[in-house]
């Protein structure tokens, strides 16, 4: 990312990135998200086969975001006369759809199926890592009207970002100061055999954090220190795949309801890559119960602090009694 | 084998027992394949009963074959079986010979011992069996009509071969046994049934109540089926009992409603002694040599009588009776107690019993048209290309009931069948009987209730499921949709013995699924290197026990009256097209290198 300057031209489908000096970070700008379907009926659907994005029947997909917030063909901006920062917006927003059946999910889909997904994960990061502007591959999965998925099809995202996005670089920093090894190999020690588990399998446990930042705020980590989904053995990537169906079951038989969540998944950076870096996903659910939501209020969105209501323990004794299905 | 006291010979010859001459053609066709002809050489009628072609010494264990849909098919030591069986009456309901156990046991359709199997590749006009006694078994076949003078009759073909792998002669078998008959080609269906919650208490509210309640818990089935309890008598099937006020038409425009296909359950060739039809058509009833009705069985403490079905005013009432539960918009018949159908005795026409069946079977099959039979209580060979799919084994219960297997209900012995009669899914659509999600009102063990659900779903046969829809927990309901995943595949089973079995499975929605079944009380230990060359290989191949998830290194054991499944994993190979939309936009479609473009 170039520090030089660039003013705008125009309104129209603007799409840039501006830093902000006052709190170090970068955000992106793009009107081309505003135009985004919601909610369709099945019918309507964009996501199924032959109806709008994808011509004919699939397994699974990536693909370019029809509306997206960055682009490898970004607009050209102009640089701006002031104490402003801008610059183009370099990236790459995907879609992955996860399966061509429109009434599926995570928590319902097979394993085989989920283990597939892990394998076009690795593939996307695989491929867009080659371009040295990327600094960071995100996937993601909005589940739910509560976080502002858009499509009930079941798919997520991917955005590669040419800077370190600003938690990211958090957890960069942490690492840094961190005086052990790992903190995550650490966490794994600390909680084995503790009623934070919530699932453990060969290679993956997951867990409720001690320091839970959501109500029933699950994290999944692997056993051994690796940073990317290419460090994943066969046996390891199935092994995710169950961990991912478990954790999305029992959030949906919880509350008997398709419990919407932020399921987030943290590789390494790229370009240049950081082995310190622990591999790990957050599943962020934003209810406290089955029908109140935990808003992203004043303190958490002004102070980045976080205010959980549910003890992490108590979360993690419901997660871990609830029915799931593999 | 000896024909006629002569060696099996290729070729053809002429044999004369009495008044029949036989005439015989053996050819080669993976072994013996032989066809014979009989003819009443007589100036006058002659009624035939059964008649034995040929014999043959076989070793102490057999694999036996009962002829309909609840009987056992597995490994039998007939000397230690026909003590069992002294002193029990033989009814129709396990044979329609049953006179032949006076002095022996009797295998229908087909029968093996170590090497060698036999078995009829048809049962179009006679009903073939094999019948053990002191240690020699005789090939048979019961006619049960009058030959005119010299009027000739064909029997069904016979197939004889050495084998090392009986598993490999079954499949061998039934794909001679298809080859043959017209198969009727259906999809397995998902679906709820009343009869192993409610049995004869279900009530127009209760069935409502299930159905309404079957839109809540998410479970997609595809048929919603109405069992027993509804008709007023076994034989007045359009005639509602007190506890469905609005009829039949009402209850399937209500499944519909709920975009399920509505099924119903009814015993066609059954007429009970206190039916409307019993009291104004006793034409309709096949009879005794004095004119009277047969009893063909007795069931709720009633007798019960055989439709004559060579009897046209009788196919005619079936036909009514079919075609307007097809116009009130039933479009799954599950059909019961057909055996009655098949019992010896006069008829309106000169027909055999099997002829006389299948003209009943036919006449169902042609007035539904393309809706869906499944046969239960079935002959089976003689069912073939009128049914869509078959009860292959007895009823199932809530209870192991691992004792006596004699075709009562029976958990164990109902997958066991499910298991032995795994290749007749050649034939149509294996139906194991119910499956049961309940953990509450049932006696099953945690470990049997998976095996109840699991071996099903792994055999990709028929799924229906038969609960309390109310009374299941959130675990029950995740129970039976893990085992779902695990249907869609391919499976073949190998025997270990008549207690344990081995399922492979091929492109389940889970993938390769090596399965272990152990129906005895012992704990069995085996390893997946024994079978593992029966998948596909892979790269960096792993196997993985469900529901785990640990790595399998190579040895599993399996409790009593439980299934280890073993999920066959390796490397995912995904194929990936990369294609531009007309704005530039790439698009990279995947595809596992098992999709077929069925949604999961």
């Amino acid at each position: 990312m170039t520090e030089e300057t660039y003013i705008i031209i125009g309104v129209k489908n603007m799409m840039e990135l501006r830093y902000n000096p006052i709190t170090d970070e970068w955000i992106i700008i793009s009107s081309e998200t505003q135009k985004r379907p919601v909610l369709p009926q099945k019918e309507a659907c964009p996501l199924c086969p032959g109806i709008l994005e994808m011509k004919h029947d699939y397994d699974l997909t990536a693909f370019d975001n029809r509306y997206p917030a960055l682009r490898m063909d970004p607009p050209e901006i102009y640089k701006a006369d002031s104490i402003f920062k801008n610059a183009p917006s370099y990236g790459k927003c995907e879609v992955i759809m996860f399966t061509s059946d429109h009434n599926s999910s995570l928590s319902r889909m097979p394993i085989g199926q989920i283990e597939k997904l892990i394998y076009v994960w690795e593939d996307r990061t695989r491929d867009l890592m080659k371009h040295d502007e990327i600094k960071y591959i995100f996937p993601f999965e909005n589940r739910g009207k509560e976080v502002g998925a858009s499509q009930i099809h079941p798919h997520g995202q991917l955005y590669a970002f040419p800077f370190i996005p600003k938690r990211i670089q958090s957890m960069i920093d942490a690492i840094d100061k961190y005086t052990g090894e790992c903190a995550i190999c650490d966490v794994i020690k600390a909680e084995a055999g503790t009623e934070s588990i919530v699932y453990e399998g060969e290679y993956f446990v997951a867990l409720v954090p001690y320091f839970a930042r959501f109500p029933y705020e699950v994290h999944i980590y692997p056993k051994r220190h690796i940073s990317f989904f290419m460090d994943m053995t066969p046996p390891e990537k199935f092994d995710l795949a169950a961990a991912l169906k478990v954790v999305t079951s029992k959030y949906d038989s919880l509350f008997h309801q398709e419990f919407p969540y932020m399921m987030e998944i943290f590789q390494s950076p790229v370009n240049p890559t950081m082995e310190r870096f622990h591999f790990h996903i957050e599943f962020n659910p934003p209810k406290r119960d089955k029908v109140n939501v935990k808003w992203m209020a004043s303190v958490e969105t002004g102070t980045w602090t976080f205010i959980n209501p549910l003890t992490p323990s108590d979360a993690a004794k419901s997660l871990k009694s609830a029915s799931y299905t593999i | 084998m000896k024909l006629f006291g002569r060696p099996l010979d290729y070729g053809k010859r002429k044999e004369k027992i009495g008044f029949l001459e036989f005439n015989l053609s053996i050819t080669q066709k993976d072994g013996y394949e032989i066809e014979v002809e009989i003819e009443n050489t007589e100036n006058e009628p002659k009624f035939i009963k059964d008649l034995k072609i040929g014999e043959f010494e076989v070793s102490e264990k057999l694999f036996m074959n009962n002829y309909q849909s609840w009987g056992p098919c597995t490994f039998v030591k007939p000397q230690e079986m026909i003590k069992v069986m002294n002193g029990l009456s033989v009814n129709f309901a396990a044979s329609p010979i049953p006179w032949e156990f006076k002095d022996g046991i009797v295998s229908d359709y087909f029968i093996a011992d170590d090497k060698t199997f036999a078995g009829f590749l048809s049962s179009e006009t006679t009903h073939p069996y094999f019948k053990w006694h002191d240690g020699i078994v005789d090939v048979k076949v019961y006619i049960g009509k009058s030959l005119k003078p010299h009027e000739k009759i064909k029997i069904e073909p016979l197939w004889v071969n050495d084998f090392s792998v009986l598993e490999d002669a079954l499949e061998l078998y039934a794909n001679k046994v298809g080859e043959l008959n017209m198969i009727k080609r259906s999809e397995p269906l998902f679906g709820w049934e009343s009869w192993y919650s409610y049995y004869l208490n279900i009530s127009q509210d209760s069935f409502l109540k299930e159905l309404e309640k079957s839109s809540e818990i998410g479970m997609k089935y595809e048929l919603f089926q109405i069992d027993d309890g509804y008709e007023k008598d076994v034989g007045d099937w359009l005639r509602t009992n007190e506890k469905f006020p609005e009829g039949l038409d009402f209850l399937s425009k209500k499944i519909k409603k709920s975009n399920m296909i509505p099924g119903i359950w009814t015993a066609p060739f059954s007429i009970s002694e206190t039916s409307s039809i019993f009291k104004y058509h006793k034409d309709f009833l096949v009879k005794d040599e004095n004119g009277s009705p047969i009893v063909a069985y007795e069931n709720w403490n009633k007798k019960i009588y055989a439709v004559d079905t060579s009897n046209p005013d009788a196919l005619f009432w079936l036909g009514e009776i079919f075609s307007s539960l097809k116009s009130y918009g039933y479009e799954f018949f599950k059909i019961d107690f057909l055996f009655a159908g098949m019992i010896p005795g006069n008829r309106f026409l000169n027909v055999t019993p099997v002829e006389a069946y299948r003209m009943g079977m036919k006449k169902i099959a042609d007035t539904v048209g393309n809706s869906h039979i499944l046969g239960c209580g079935a002959p089976l060979i003689p069912s073939i290309g009128y049914v869509n799919s078959m009860r292959i084994g007895s009823d199932t219960s809530s209870n192991w009931n691992g004792t006596i297997d004699i075709g009562m209900p029976s958990a164990k012995y109902s997958i066991r069948n499910a298991l032995s009669r795994n290749f007749m899914n050649k034939w149509w659509v294996n139906d194991p009987d119910c499956v049961m999600a309940r953990s509450q009102d049932t006696g099953l063990t945690s470990k049997e209730r998976m095996v109840n659900l699991y071996v099903p779903a792994l055999l990709n046969g028929q799924f229906l499921e038969s609960d309390f829809l109310d009374k299941l927990s959130d675990d029950d309901l995740h129970l039976m949709v893990g085992a779902f995943n695990f249907r869609k595949g391919r499976s073949n089973v190998r025997f270990l013995d008549g207690e344990r079995y081995v399922i492979i499975t091929k492109n389940s929605i889970n993938g390769d699924i090596i399965s272990f079944v152990n129906l005895s009380d012992s704990d069995w230990k085996d390893k997946v290197e024994n079978y593992k060359n029966l998948l596909d290989k892979k790269v960096n191949e792993f196997f993985v026990l469900y529901p785990s998830m640990k790595n399998v290194k190579n040895e599993v054991k399996i409790d009593p009256h439980s299934v280890a499944i073993v999920m066959h994993r390796g490397k995912r190979n995904l194929r990936r097209d990369d294609e531009k939309e007309d704005d530039g936009r790439d698009i990279h479609y995947y595809w596992g290198e098992e999709y077929d473009g069925t949604k999961v």
